[in-house]
Protein backbone atom coordinates (compact mmCIF):
# COMPACT_ATOMS: atom_id res chain seq x y z
CA UNK A 1 0.00 0.00 0.00
CA UNK A 2 1.38 3.33 -0.61
CA UNK A 3 -0.70 5.77 0.70
CA UNK A 4 0.19 6.41 4.25
CA UNK A 5 -2.88 6.48 6.22
CA UNK A 6 -1.31 7.09 9.34
CA UNK A 7 0.37 10.60 7.52
CA UNK A 8 -3.02 11.37 6.44
CA UNK A 9 -5.16 10.71 9.64
CA UNK A 10 -4.16 14.41 10.56
CA UNK A 11 -5.49 15.61 7.76
CA UNK A 12 -8.07 13.65 7.28
CA UNK A 13 -9.13 15.31 10.78
CA UNK A 14 -8.86 18.74 9.90
CA UNK A 15 -11.03 18.46 7.00
CA UNK A 16 -14.00 16.54 9.08
CA UNK A 17 -14.28 19.70 11.27
CA UNK A 18 -13.83 22.24 8.37
CA UNK A 19 -17.07 20.44 7.22
CA UNK A 20 -18.72 20.45 10.44
CA UNK A 21 -17.67 23.73 10.74
CA UNK A 22 -19.27 25.25 7.31
CA UNK A 23 -22.19 22.52 7.54
CA UNK A 24 -23.34 24.63 11.15
CA UNK A 25 -22.64 27.97 9.50
CA UNK A 26 -24.91 26.92 6.40
CA UNK A 27 -27.40 25.43 9.07
CA UNK A 28 -27.31 28.79 11.16
CA UNK A 29 -28.15 30.55 7.35
CA UNK A 30 -31.28 28.41 6.17
CA UNK A 31 -33.81 30.05 8.48
CA UNK A 32 -32.68 33.31 6.37
CA UNK A 33 -32.22 31.40 3.00
CA UNK A 34 -35.50 30.04 3.56
CA UNK A 35 -37.09 33.40 4.49
CA UNK A 36 -35.84 35.10 1.49
CA UNK A 37 -36.74 32.44 -0.79
CA UNK A 38 -40.47 32.75 0.57
CA UNK A 39 -40.18 36.14 -0.17
CA UNK A 40 -39.46 36.06 -3.75
CA UNK A 41 -42.36 36.50 -5.80
CA UNK A 42 -43.38 39.42 -3.38
CA UNK A 43 -40.17 41.42 -4.29
CA UNK A 44 -40.18 44.10 -6.99
CA UNK A 45 -39.89 41.67 -9.58
CA UNK A 46 -38.94 45.10 -12.11
CA UNK A 47 -36.28 45.80 -9.56
CA UNK A 48 -35.15 41.66 -9.77
CA UNK A 49 -34.74 42.28 -13.47
CA UNK A 50 -32.55 45.26 -13.06
CA UNK A 51 -30.07 43.68 -10.74
CA UNK A 52 -29.67 40.16 -12.67
CA UNK A 53 -28.99 42.79 -15.73
CA UNK A 54 -26.87 44.59 -13.64
CA UNK A 55 -24.95 41.60 -12.62
CA UNK A 56 -24.63 40.17 -16.28
CA UNK A 57 -24.58 36.67 -17.00
CA UNK A 58 -21.18 35.83 -15.43
CA UNK A 59 -23.32 35.63 -11.73
CA UNK A 60 -24.89 32.39 -12.01
CA UNK A 61 -28.57 33.25 -10.63
CA UNK A 62 -31.19 31.86 -12.26
CA UNK A 63 -33.81 33.74 -13.97
CA UNK A 64 -37.97 33.23 -12.74
CA UNK A 65 -40.16 32.27 -14.89
CA UNK A 66 -44.35 32.84 -15.26
CA UNK A 67 -44.08 30.44 -12.36
CA UNK A 68 -44.41 31.72 -9.27
CA UNK A 69 -40.81 30.95 -7.78
CA UNK A 70 -42.03 29.37 -3.93
CA UNK A 71 -45.02 27.72 -5.66
CA UNK A 72 -44.53 23.66 -5.53
CA UNK A 73 -46.40 21.15 -8.02
CA UNK A 74 -47.91 18.17 -6.64
CA UNK A 75 -47.26 14.62 -8.98
CA UNK A 76 -49.27 14.64 -11.68
CA UNK A 77 -51.85 12.03 -12.33
CA UNK A 78 -50.05 8.74 -12.94
CA UNK A 79 -50.39 7.76 -16.81
CA UNK A 80 -50.16 4.07 -17.58
CA UNK A 81 -48.94 4.11 -21.38
CA UNK A 82 -46.36 5.80 -22.64
CA UNK A 83 -42.60 5.20 -23.67
CA UNK A 84 -39.05 6.23 -22.67
CA UNK A 85 -36.15 6.26 -24.60
CA UNK A 86 -32.79 6.83 -23.04
CA UNK A 87 -29.08 6.78 -24.05
CA UNK A 88 -25.82 6.98 -22.09
CA UNK A 89 -22.25 7.09 -23.70
CA UNK A 90 -18.81 5.70 -22.11
CA UNK A 91 -15.72 6.07 -24.07
CA UNK A 92 -11.80 5.05 -23.36
CA UNK A 93 -9.62 7.75 -23.72
CA UNK A 94 -6.17 8.15 -26.46
CA UNK A 95 -3.20 6.16 -24.12
CA UNK A 96 0.12 7.26 -25.72
CA UNK A 97 1.80 4.34 -23.50
CA UNK A 98 -1.23 1.83 -25.50
CA UNK A 99 0.89 -0.09 -28.52
CA UNK A 100 -1.31 1.73 -30.75
CA UNK A 101 -3.64 5.48 -30.65
CA UNK A 102 -7.05 5.22 -30.63
CA UNK A 103 -10.31 6.08 -28.83
CA UNK A 104 -13.74 4.61 -28.43
CA UNK A 105 -16.77 5.79 -27.60
CA UNK A 106 -19.57 3.32 -27.09
CA UNK A 107 -23.84 4.77 -26.53
CA UNK A 108 -25.62 2.32 -24.83
CA UNK A 109 -29.49 2.63 -25.93
CA UNK A 110 -32.82 1.94 -24.36
CA UNK A 111 -36.44 2.42 -25.65
CA UNK A 112 -39.24 0.96 -23.31
CA UNK A 113 -42.92 1.41 -23.68
CA UNK A 114 -45.29 1.31 -20.77
CA UNK A 115 -48.19 -0.25 -20.58
CA UNK A 116 -47.65 -2.56 -23.57
CA UNK A 117 -45.69 -5.30 -21.24
CA UNK A 118 -43.63 -5.80 -24.23
CA UNK A 119 -39.96 -6.17 -22.75
CA UNK A 120 -37.84 -3.03 -23.92
CA UNK A 121 -35.66 -3.02 -26.96
CA UNK A 122 -31.95 -2.46 -26.51
CA UNK A 123 -28.90 -1.83 -28.06
CA UNK A 124 -25.45 0.18 -28.48
CA UNK A 125 -23.11 1.82 -30.67
CA UNK A 126 -19.53 1.39 -30.28
CA UNK A 127 -17.03 3.50 -32.61
CA UNK A 128 -13.08 3.06 -32.77
CA UNK A 129 -11.70 6.44 -34.08
CA UNK A 130 -7.89 5.78 -34.77
CA UNK A 131 -7.55 8.68 -38.56
CA UNK A 132 -5.14 11.24 -37.86
CA UNK A 133 -7.81 13.49 -38.09
CA UNK A 134 -9.58 12.10 -34.90
CA UNK A 135 -6.19 12.15 -33.09
CA UNK A 136 -4.93 15.30 -33.67
CA UNK A 137 -6.54 18.92 -34.20
CA UNK A 138 -5.52 21.17 -37.04
CA UNK A 139 -1.89 22.70 -35.61
CA UNK A 140 -1.25 18.63 -34.63
CA UNK A 141 -1.73 18.51 -30.94
CA UNK A 142 -3.55 15.09 -30.03
CA UNK A 143 -7.14 15.60 -29.43
CA UNK A 144 -7.88 16.66 -25.95
CA UNK A 145 -10.32 14.52 -23.53
CA UNK A 146 -12.83 17.24 -23.18
CA UNK A 147 -13.47 17.02 -26.75
CA UNK A 148 -13.39 13.22 -26.66
CA UNK A 149 -16.23 13.68 -23.88
CA UNK A 150 -18.12 16.68 -25.94
CA UNK A 151 -18.42 14.22 -28.76
CA UNK A 152 -19.86 11.74 -26.23
CA UNK A 153 -22.18 14.31 -24.94
CA UNK A 154 -23.30 14.97 -29.09
CA UNK A 155 -23.36 11.09 -30.04
CA UNK A 156 -25.67 10.54 -26.90
CA UNK A 157 -28.00 13.14 -27.63
CA UNK A 158 -27.76 11.62 -31.50
CA UNK A 159 -29.04 8.25 -30.66
CA UNK A 160 -31.77 9.75 -28.73
CA UNK A 161 -33.06 11.77 -31.14
CA UNK A 162 -32.80 8.63 -33.80
CA UNK A 163 -34.91 6.15 -30.85
CA UNK A 164 -37.45 9.35 -31.04
CA UNK A 165 -37.44 9.51 -34.62
CA UNK A 166 -37.76 5.62 -34.62
CA UNK A 167 -41.32 5.54 -33.08
CA UNK A 168 -44.31 6.41 -33.66
CA UNK A 169 -45.68 5.79 -29.84
CA UNK A 170 -47.05 9.44 -28.04
CA UNK A 171 -45.95 10.66 -25.70
CA UNK A 172 -42.92 9.70 -25.36
CA UNK A 173 -40.09 11.14 -23.04
CA UNK A 174 -36.40 11.38 -24.16
CA UNK A 175 -34.30 11.27 -21.24
CA UNK A 176 -30.07 12.21 -20.41
CA UNK A 177 -28.22 12.07 -17.40
CA UNK A 178 -26.76 15.15 -17.66
CA UNK A 179 -27.56 18.32 -18.29
CA UNK A 180 -28.76 19.78 -21.60
CA UNK A 181 -26.18 22.61 -21.99
CA UNK A 182 -23.19 21.24 -23.85
CA UNK A 183 -20.75 20.80 -21.23
CA UNK A 184 -17.59 21.07 -23.19
CA UNK A 185 -19.22 24.52 -24.64
CA UNK A 186 -20.39 25.91 -20.95
CA UNK A 187 -16.76 24.71 -19.54
CA UNK A 188 -15.31 26.95 -21.83
CA UNK A 189 -17.25 30.01 -22.00
CA UNK A 190 -16.37 32.55 -24.41
CA UNK A 191 -13.33 31.33 -25.66
CA UNK A 192 -15.05 28.51 -28.13
CA UNK A 193 -13.33 27.16 -31.12
CA UNK A 194 -13.67 25.87 -34.53
CA UNK A 195 -13.95 22.17 -33.18
CA UNK A 196 -16.44 23.06 -29.98
CA UNK A 197 -18.65 25.20 -32.83
CA UNK A 198 -19.24 22.80 -34.51
CA UNK A 199 -20.28 19.72 -31.53
CA UNK A 200 -22.34 22.47 -30.73
CA UNK A 201 -24.32 22.61 -34.29
CA UNK A 202 -24.71 19.49 -34.21
CA UNK A 203 -26.00 18.97 -30.80
CA UNK A 204 -28.36 21.61 -31.43
CA UNK A 205 -29.83 19.89 -34.41
CA UNK A 206 -30.00 17.23 -32.61
CA UNK A 207 -31.81 19.06 -30.04
CA UNK A 208 -33.96 19.81 -33.29
CA UNK A 209 -34.77 16.63 -34.66
CA UNK A 210 -36.34 15.56 -31.29
CA UNK A 211 -38.22 18.54 -31.16
CA UNK A 212 -39.87 17.49 -34.63
CA UNK A 213 -40.59 14.18 -33.30
CA UNK A 214 -42.33 15.43 -30.55
CA UNK A 215 -40.33 13.29 -27.69
CA UNK A 216 -40.34 15.94 -24.28
CA UNK A 217 -36.42 16.01 -23.85
CA UNK A 218 -34.94 15.92 -20.38
CA UNK A 219 -32.28 16.07 -18.55
CA UNK A 220 -31.25 14.17 -15.14
CA UNK A 221 -28.88 15.30 -12.73
CA UNK A 222 -28.77 13.42 -9.89
CA UNK A 223 -27.16 14.80 -6.54
CA UNK A 224 -26.80 18.50 -8.34
CA UNK A 225 -24.79 21.10 -6.77
CA UNK A 226 -26.10 24.03 -8.70
CA UNK A 227 -26.32 27.19 -6.91
CA UNK A 228 -28.40 29.18 -9.47
CA UNK A 229 -31.47 30.20 -7.22
CA UNK A 230 -29.25 30.95 -4.41
CA UNK A 231 -27.52 33.12 -6.48
CA UNK A 232 -31.45 34.66 -7.05
CA UNK A 233 -31.72 35.00 -3.60
CA UNK A 234 -28.23 36.59 -3.43
CA UNK A 235 -29.35 39.16 -5.84
CA UNK A 236 -32.56 39.64 -4.31
CA UNK A 237 -31.24 40.44 -1.25
CA UNK A 238 -28.53 43.00 -2.37
CA UNK A 239 -28.96 46.55 -2.99
CA UNK A 240 -28.95 47.62 -6.77
CA UNK A 241 -26.24 49.41 -6.07
CA UNK A 242 -23.82 46.72 -4.36
CA UNK A 243 -24.49 44.14 -6.84
CA UNK A 244 -21.54 45.13 -9.08
CA UNK A 245 -19.55 44.55 -6.10
CA UNK A 246 -21.09 41.20 -5.94
CA UNK A 247 -18.13 38.14 -6.17
CA UNK A 248 -18.57 35.01 -5.04
CA UNK A 249 -16.07 35.30 -2.34
CA UNK A 250 -18.31 37.98 -0.86
CA UNK A 251 -21.83 36.11 -1.10
CA UNK A 252 -22.96 35.64 2.44
CA UNK A 253 -24.69 32.25 0.84
CA UNK A 254 -21.71 31.08 -0.36
CA UNK A 255 -21.44 27.26 0.37
CA UNK A 256 -25.42 27.02 0.04
CA UNK A 257 -27.01 24.79 -3.01
CA UNK A 258 -30.10 24.73 -4.19
CA UNK A 259 -30.89 21.01 -3.27
CA UNK A 260 -30.39 22.55 0.61
CA UNK A 261 -33.49 25.10 -0.05
CA UNK A 262 -36.00 22.58 -1.79
CA UNK A 263 -34.51 19.15 0.00
CA UNK A 264 -36.62 21.46 2.91
CA UNK A 265 -39.44 22.65 0.86
CA UNK A 266 -40.90 19.69 -1.72
CA UNK A 267 -42.46 16.97 -0.09
CA UNK A 268 -42.66 13.54 -1.75
CA UNK A 269 -42.70 13.81 -5.82
CA UNK A 270 -43.40 17.43 -5.84
CA UNK A 271 -41.52 19.50 -8.34
CA UNK A 272 -40.09 23.36 -8.12
CA UNK A 273 -41.22 25.89 -10.52
CA UNK A 274 -39.34 26.11 -13.52
CA UNK A 275 -36.83 28.77 -13.40
CA UNK A 276 -34.23 29.65 -16.52
CA UNK A 277 -30.70 29.37 -16.36
CA UNK A 278 -28.87 32.45 -17.29
CA UNK A 279 -25.25 32.14 -19.17
CA UNK A 280 -24.01 33.39 -22.56
CA UNK A 281 -24.47 29.22 -23.80
CA UNK A 282 -28.46 29.28 -23.23
CA UNK A 283 -28.59 32.35 -25.01
CA UNK A 284 -27.19 30.69 -28.14
CA UNK A 285 -29.66 27.60 -27.31
CA UNK A 286 -32.60 30.05 -27.15
CA UNK A 287 -31.66 31.34 -30.18
CA UNK A 288 -31.69 27.83 -31.63
CA UNK A 289 -35.34 27.84 -29.96
CA UNK A 290 -33.94 25.20 -27.41
CA UNK A 291 -33.51 27.35 -23.94
CA UNK A 292 -32.86 25.77 -20.93
CA UNK A 293 -35.20 26.05 -17.94
CA UNK A 294 -34.66 23.43 -15.16
CA UNK A 295 -36.71 22.86 -11.97
CA UNK A 296 -35.93 20.75 -8.92
CA UNK A 297 -37.87 17.36 -8.22
CA UNK A 298 -38.07 15.15 -4.86
CA UNK A 299 -38.22 11.56 -6.22
CA UNK A 300 -39.84 10.17 -3.09
CA UNK A 301 -37.16 7.93 -2.24
CA UNK A 302 -35.60 9.31 1.10
CA UNK A 303 -35.00 13.20 0.84
CA UNK A 304 -33.61 12.36 -2.81
CA UNK A 305 -33.48 16.02 -5.02
CA UNK A 306 -32.91 15.85 -8.20
CA UNK A 307 -32.83 18.85 -10.96
CA UNK A 308 -34.11 18.26 -14.58
CA UNK A 309 -33.47 20.58 -17.22
CA UNK A 310 -35.95 20.63 -20.16
CA UNK A 311 -35.63 22.85 -23.74
CA UNK A 312 -38.23 25.38 -23.58
CA UNK A 313 -40.48 23.56 -26.22
CA UNK A 314 -41.25 21.58 -23.21
CA UNK A 315 -41.25 23.86 -20.56
CA UNK A 316 -43.48 25.83 -22.14
CA UNK A 317 -46.77 23.41 -22.02
CA UNK A 318 -48.29 22.37 -18.60
CA UNK A 319 -49.46 19.09 -20.02
CA UNK A 320 -45.40 18.58 -21.22
CA UNK A 321 -44.17 19.22 -18.10
CA UNK A 322 -46.53 17.19 -16.46
CA UNK A 323 -45.72 13.90 -18.81
CA UNK A 324 -41.98 14.56 -17.96
CA UNK A 325 -42.68 14.78 -14.28
CA UNK A 326 -44.99 11.85 -14.08
CA UNK A 327 -42.76 9.87 -16.22
CA UNK A 328 -39.68 10.42 -13.75
CA UNK A 329 -41.66 9.82 -10.53
CA UNK A 330 -42.55 6.57 -12.34
CA UNK A 331 -38.92 5.92 -13.59
CA UNK A 332 -38.03 6.94 -10.29
CA UNK A 333 -39.86 4.10 -7.99
CA UNK A 334 -38.26 1.06 -8.68
CA UNK A 335 -34.94 2.40 -8.65
CA UNK A 336 -35.58 4.49 -5.48
CA UNK A 337 -34.63 7.44 -6.78
CA UNK A 338 -32.75 7.37 -10.40
CA UNK A 339 -34.47 6.44 -13.79
CA UNK A 340 -34.57 2.84 -14.49
CA UNK A 341 -34.03 3.65 -17.70
CA UNK A 342 -30.83 5.46 -17.33
CA UNK A 343 -29.75 2.40 -15.15
CA UNK A 344 -30.13 0.45 -17.74
CA UNK A 345 -28.95 2.66 -20.78
CA UNK A 346 -25.51 3.41 -18.06
CA UNK A 347 -25.41 -0.31 -17.81
CA UNK A 348 -25.50 -0.71 -22.03
CA UNK A 349 -22.80 2.04 -22.54
CA UNK A 350 -20.12 1.54 -19.75
CA UNK A 351 -16.52 0.04 -20.79
CA UNK A 352 -14.90 -1.36 -17.71
CA UNK A 353 -10.88 -2.05 -17.62
CA UNK A 354 -11.70 -5.54 -18.68
CA UNK A 355 -13.10 -4.55 -21.76
CA UNK A 356 -10.16 -2.41 -22.39
CA UNK A 357 -7.21 -4.99 -22.10
CA UNK A 358 -9.64 -7.16 -24.04
CA UNK A 359 -9.84 -4.83 -26.99
CA UNK A 360 -6.21 -4.13 -26.51
CA UNK A 361 -5.48 -7.37 -26.54
CA UNK A 362 -7.65 -8.40 -29.80
CA UNK A 363 -5.61 -4.81 -31.12
CA UNK A 364 -2.38 -6.65 -30.31
CA UNK A 365 -3.23 -9.54 -31.68
CA UNK A 366 -4.14 -8.21 -34.97
CA UNK A 367 -1.01 -6.62 -35.15
CA UNK A 368 0.88 -9.71 -34.94
CA UNK A 369 -1.52 -11.19 -37.29
CA UNK A 370 -0.51 -8.44 -40.32
CA UNK A 371 3.15 -9.03 -39.07
CA UNK A 372 3.46 -5.73 -37.08
CA UNK A 373 4.85 -5.13 -33.95
CA UNK A 374 4.16 -2.97 -31.44
CA UNK A 375 6.07 -2.20 -28.15
CA UNK A 376 3.73 -1.20 -24.93
CA UNK A 377 5.94 1.77 -23.40
CA UNK A 378 8.30 1.43 -20.46
CA UNK A 379 6.16 3.04 -18.25
CA UNK A 380 3.10 1.27 -19.15
CA UNK A 381 5.74 -1.87 -18.22
CA UNK A 382 6.63 -1.03 -15.06
CA UNK A 383 3.17 0.44 -14.12
CA UNK A 384 1.59 -3.34 -15.00
CA UNK A 385 4.85 -4.87 -12.93
CA UNK A 386 3.78 -2.35 -9.64
CA UNK A 387 0.60 -2.32 -10.16
CA UNK A 388 0.01 -6.33 -9.17
CA UNK A 389 -0.82 -6.89 -5.40
CA UNK A 390 2.31 -6.68 -3.78
CA UNK A 391 4.06 -9.76 -1.89
CA UNK A 392 5.30 -7.47 0.89
CA UNK A 393 3.17 -4.11 2.23
CA UNK A 394 6.02 -1.10 2.36
CA UNK B 1 -31.15 -19.45 -27.98
CA UNK B 2 -31.98 -17.01 -30.50
CA UNK B 3 -30.45 -17.36 -33.96
CA UNK B 4 -29.70 -20.96 -33.08
CA UNK B 5 -32.50 -23.09 -32.04
CA UNK B 6 -30.25 -26.15 -31.29
CA UNK B 7 -27.88 -24.61 -29.44
CA UNK B 8 -28.23 -24.73 -25.56
CA UNK B 9 -25.24 -22.47 -24.56
CA UNK B 10 -21.89 -22.34 -24.65
CA UNK B 11 -19.05 -23.48 -22.45
CA UNK B 12 -17.32 -21.13 -19.64
CA UNK B 13 -15.67 -23.75 -17.68
CA UNK B 14 -15.15 -27.74 -17.97
CA UNK B 15 -13.29 -30.42 -16.59
CA UNK B 16 -12.85 -34.05 -17.60
CA UNK B 17 -15.88 -34.59 -14.90
CA UNK B 18 -18.26 -32.55 -16.38
CA UNK B 19 -18.83 -28.78 -17.78
CA UNK B 20 -20.50 -25.49 -17.08
CA UNK B 21 -22.08 -23.74 -19.82
CA UNK B 22 -24.25 -20.22 -20.04
CA UNK B 23 -26.71 -18.63 -22.21
CA UNK B 24 -28.54 -15.23 -22.03
CA UNK B 25 -32.32 -16.31 -21.58
CA UNK B 26 -33.79 -20.30 -21.54
CA UNK B 27 -36.25 -21.72 -23.91
CA UNK B 28 -39.24 -23.40 -22.17
CA UNK B 29 -37.56 -26.44 -22.86
CA UNK B 30 -34.33 -25.91 -22.65
CA UNK B 31 -31.91 -26.37 -20.86
CA UNK B 32 -33.78 -28.88 -17.93
CA UNK B 33 -32.66 -30.45 -15.36
CA UNK B 34 -31.69 -34.39 -16.54
CA UNK B 35 -31.36 -33.28 -20.14
CA UNK B 36 -28.90 -34.96 -22.21
CA UNK B 37 -26.37 -32.82 -24.39
CA UNK B 38 -23.15 -32.95 -26.31
CA UNK B 39 -20.41 -30.87 -26.51
CA UNK B 40 -17.01 -30.59 -29.00
CA UNK B 41 -13.84 -32.08 -27.91
CA UNK B 42 -10.52 -32.94 -28.86
CA UNK B 43 -11.18 -30.39 -32.00
CA UNK B 44 -13.85 -31.89 -33.05
CA UNK B 45 -12.38 -35.34 -32.49
CA UNK B 46 -14.95 -36.26 -30.16
CA UNK B 47 -18.11 -35.36 -28.32
CA UNK B 48 -18.20 -35.42 -24.71
CA UNK B 49 -21.65 -36.38 -23.95
CA UNK B 50 -23.79 -34.82 -20.56
CA UNK B 51 -26.45 -34.64 -18.14
CA UNK B 52 -27.42 -31.42 -16.86
CA UNK B 53 -27.82 -31.50 -12.78
CA UNK B 54 -27.99 -28.09 -12.38
CA UNK B 55 -29.50 -24.27 -13.57
CA UNK B 56 -28.10 -21.41 -12.04
CA UNK B 57 -29.95 -18.37 -12.16
CA UNK B 58 -27.18 -15.54 -11.17
CA UNK B 59 -28.72 -12.05 -9.48
CA UNK B 60 -26.97 -8.74 -8.59
CA UNK B 61 -28.22 -5.79 -7.00
CA UNK B 62 -30.41 -4.21 -9.60
CA UNK B 63 -31.98 -7.56 -9.82
CA UNK B 64 -32.57 -7.86 -6.13
CA UNK B 65 -33.56 -3.47 -6.03
CA UNK B 66 -36.51 -4.94 -8.51
CA UNK B 67 -37.50 -8.16 -6.48
CA UNK B 68 -37.70 -5.91 -3.72
CA UNK B 69 -40.05 -3.12 -5.26
CA UNK B 70 -43.41 -2.65 -4.49
CA UNK B 71 -45.07 -2.84 -7.88
CA UNK B 72 -42.48 -3.56 -10.19
CA UNK B 73 -43.99 -2.67 -13.81
CA UNK B 74 -44.40 -5.37 -16.14
CA UNK B 75 -41.91 -4.29 -18.69
CA UNK B 76 -39.26 -3.62 -15.96
CA UNK B 77 -39.91 -7.56 -14.98
CA UNK B 78 -39.64 -8.54 -18.95
CA UNK B 79 -36.49 -6.73 -19.37
CA UNK B 80 -34.63 -8.40 -16.26
CA UNK B 81 -36.09 -11.52 -17.46
CA UNK B 82 -35.46 -11.95 -21.14
CA UNK B 83 -33.67 -8.92 -22.09
CA UNK B 84 -30.96 -7.64 -19.74
CA UNK B 85 -27.62 -9.66 -19.62
CA UNK B 86 -27.30 -11.49 -16.66
CA UNK B 87 -25.70 -15.26 -17.80
CA UNK B 88 -28.14 -18.37 -16.65
CA UNK B 89 -25.59 -21.15 -15.94
CA UNK B 90 -26.03 -24.71 -16.04
CA UNK B 91 -23.97 -27.56 -15.37
CA UNK B 92 -23.65 -31.38 -16.77
CA UNK B 93 -22.73 -34.11 -15.85
CA UNK B 94 -19.89 -35.80 -17.99
CA UNK B 95 -21.65 -39.46 -18.57
CA UNK B 96 -19.39 -40.56 -21.80
CA UNK B 97 -17.90 -39.77 -25.25
CA UNK B 98 -18.74 -40.07 -28.58
CA UNK B 99 -15.76 -41.23 -30.97
CA UNK B 100 -16.06 -41.93 -34.39
CA UNK B 101 -19.62 -42.78 -34.06
CA UNK B 102 -18.64 -46.05 -31.10
CA UNK B 103 -20.42 -44.31 -27.43
CA UNK B 104 -18.18 -44.89 -24.69
CA UNK B 105 -19.57 -45.39 -21.10
CA UNK B 106 -16.50 -43.29 -19.47
CA UNK B 107 -14.87 -39.81 -18.17
CA UNK B 108 -13.98 -38.29 -21.70
CA UNK B 109 -10.25 -38.55 -22.75
CA UNK B 110 -10.10 -34.56 -22.29
CA UNK B 111 -12.99 -31.29 -21.95
CA UNK B 112 -14.04 -29.42 -23.94
CA UNK B 113 -12.85 -26.26 -24.48
CA UNK B 114 -13.89 -22.96 -23.38
CA UNK B 115 -16.84 -21.13 -25.69
CA UNK B 116 -17.54 -24.84 -27.56
CA UNK B 117 -21.22 -25.01 -28.39
CA UNK B 118 -22.86 -27.16 -25.97
CA UNK B 119 -26.49 -28.35 -27.98
CA UNK B 120 -29.07 -31.14 -26.97
CA UNK B 121 -28.62 -34.87 -28.33
CA UNK B 122 -31.27 -35.58 -30.47
CA UNK B 123 -33.52 -38.33 -29.84
CA UNK B 124 -31.78 -41.55 -32.01
CA UNK B 125 -28.47 -40.65 -30.23
CA UNK B 126 -30.27 -40.65 -26.81
CA UNK B 127 -31.83 -44.15 -27.60
CA UNK B 128 -28.67 -45.17 -29.15
CA UNK B 129 -26.18 -43.91 -26.36
CA UNK B 130 -28.77 -45.57 -23.85
CA UNK B 131 -29.43 -48.75 -24.74
CA UNK B 132 -26.56 -49.80 -22.57
CA UNK B 133 -26.78 -48.49 -19.22
CA UNK B 134 -23.06 -48.26 -18.47
CA UNK B 135 -23.77 -44.66 -17.59
CA UNK B 136 -25.97 -45.10 -14.82
CA UNK B 137 -23.06 -45.97 -12.55
CA UNK B 138 -21.49 -42.77 -13.48
CA UNK B 139 -24.56 -40.90 -12.36
CA UNK B 140 -25.10 -42.48 -9.50
CA UNK B 141 -21.05 -42.09 -8.54
CA UNK B 142 -21.14 -38.51 -8.49
CA UNK B 143 -20.57 -36.89 -5.08
CA UNK B 144 -22.70 -33.74 -4.01
CA UNK B 145 -25.03 -34.03 -6.35
CA UNK B 146 -28.75 -34.93 -6.26
CA UNK B 147 -28.19 -38.26 -7.98
CA UNK B 148 -30.91 -39.88 -7.59
CA UNK B 149 -33.57 -36.78 -8.63
CA UNK B 150 -30.88 -36.39 -11.79
CA UNK B 151 -30.92 -40.06 -12.74
CA UNK B 152 -34.46 -40.45 -12.72
CA UNK B 153 -35.06 -37.27 -14.82
CA UNK B 154 -32.27 -38.65 -16.95
CA UNK B 155 -34.24 -42.25 -17.44
CA UNK B 156 -37.45 -40.52 -18.10
CA UNK B 157 -36.33 -37.95 -20.99
CA UNK B 158 -34.51 -41.62 -22.28
CA UNK B 159 -37.58 -43.25 -22.60
CA UNK B 160 -39.44 -40.84 -23.89
CA UNK B 161 -36.81 -40.56 -27.08
CA UNK B 162 -38.45 -44.00 -27.57
CA UNK B 163 -41.83 -45.20 -29.47
CA UNK B 164 -44.49 -45.23 -26.96
CA UNK B 165 -44.75 -48.88 -26.73
CA UNK B 166 -40.81 -49.62 -25.55
CA UNK B 167 -40.91 -46.63 -22.44
CA UNK B 168 -42.05 -48.99 -20.48
CA UNK B 169 -40.43 -51.83 -21.13
CA UNK B 170 -37.27 -49.29 -21.26
CA UNK B 171 -38.04 -48.12 -17.73
CA UNK B 172 -38.31 -51.83 -16.07
CA UNK B 173 -35.16 -52.98 -17.59
CA UNK B 174 -33.37 -49.44 -16.29
CA UNK B 175 -34.72 -49.87 -12.73
CA UNK B 176 -33.61 -53.77 -12.59
CA UNK B 177 -30.05 -52.54 -13.41
CA UNK B 178 -30.03 -49.64 -10.65
CA UNK B 179 -31.89 -52.12 -8.45
CA UNK B 180 -28.61 -53.96 -8.83
CA UNK B 181 -26.47 -51.55 -8.23
CA UNK B 182 -28.11 -50.13 -5.19
CA UNK B 183 -28.99 -53.63 -3.23
CA UNK B 184 -26.79 -52.49 -0.78
CA UNK B 185 -28.55 -49.88 0.57
CA UNK B 186 -32.41 -51.10 0.66
CA UNK B 187 -33.94 -47.53 1.90
CA UNK B 188 -32.03 -45.35 -1.14
CA UNK B 189 -33.21 -48.14 -3.43
CA UNK B 190 -36.90 -47.76 -1.92
CA UNK B 191 -36.53 -43.96 -2.58
CA UNK B 192 -34.89 -44.25 -5.59
CA UNK B 193 -37.73 -46.67 -7.19
CA UNK B 194 -40.40 -44.77 -6.01
CA UNK B 195 -39.26 -41.22 -7.93
CA UNK B 196 -38.78 -43.82 -11.81
CA UNK B 197 -42.69 -44.85 -10.60
CA UNK B 198 -43.55 -41.25 -10.29
CA UNK B 199 -41.35 -40.00 -13.57
CA UNK B 200 -42.69 -43.46 -15.56
CA UNK B 201 -46.05 -42.46 -15.03
CA UNK B 202 -45.49 -39.46 -16.46
CA UNK B 203 -43.62 -40.60 -19.08
CA UNK B 204 -45.98 -43.02 -20.43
Amino acid sequence: MSLDLRKLLPQVDLMVQSIVSRNSRIDALIPEVLAAFAGLHSDDQELLQRKLDQAGETWPAAMPTDEEAQKTYPPPQPRREYSVFATDGSQIHPDRHSPTMYYLINIGRISLRYGSGAPPEISSVVKIYFDDDDLYDEFGSAISTSIINGKRDVLELESLASLAEKSTEQPSVALLDNGLLLWLAAQVGAHRNRPIDQLLDQYLKHMSRLQSSEALLAGFLDKPRHWNVVALLTLANTALEDVRQLTIKSNPYRGIIDRTIFSRILKPGFRSSLFIQRSKLNTAFRDAGHQVYFFYMHTGAGDNIVRVEVPEWVANSQSRLDIVHDALLQQCRQTEGYPYSLVRAHELAVVSNLDRQNLESLIQNRLIDHGLSFSQSRKAETKRWTGRKRRFQV
Amino acid sequence: MAGDPTLIGRVTRSSTLGFVGALKSPEPEIPVFGMFCKCEAQRGKSDVLGVIYNINIEDDDLTRQIAAAERPTEEELADQQYVRQIPIEFEALAVGYRLTEAYFYTLPPQPPLALAPIRPMKSDEIVQFTNQFEFIPLILSASNLPVDALLAACLRKASVARPRQERQNFLLEAGRYCAKLLSHDLPRMDSFLRILCFEEKSAI
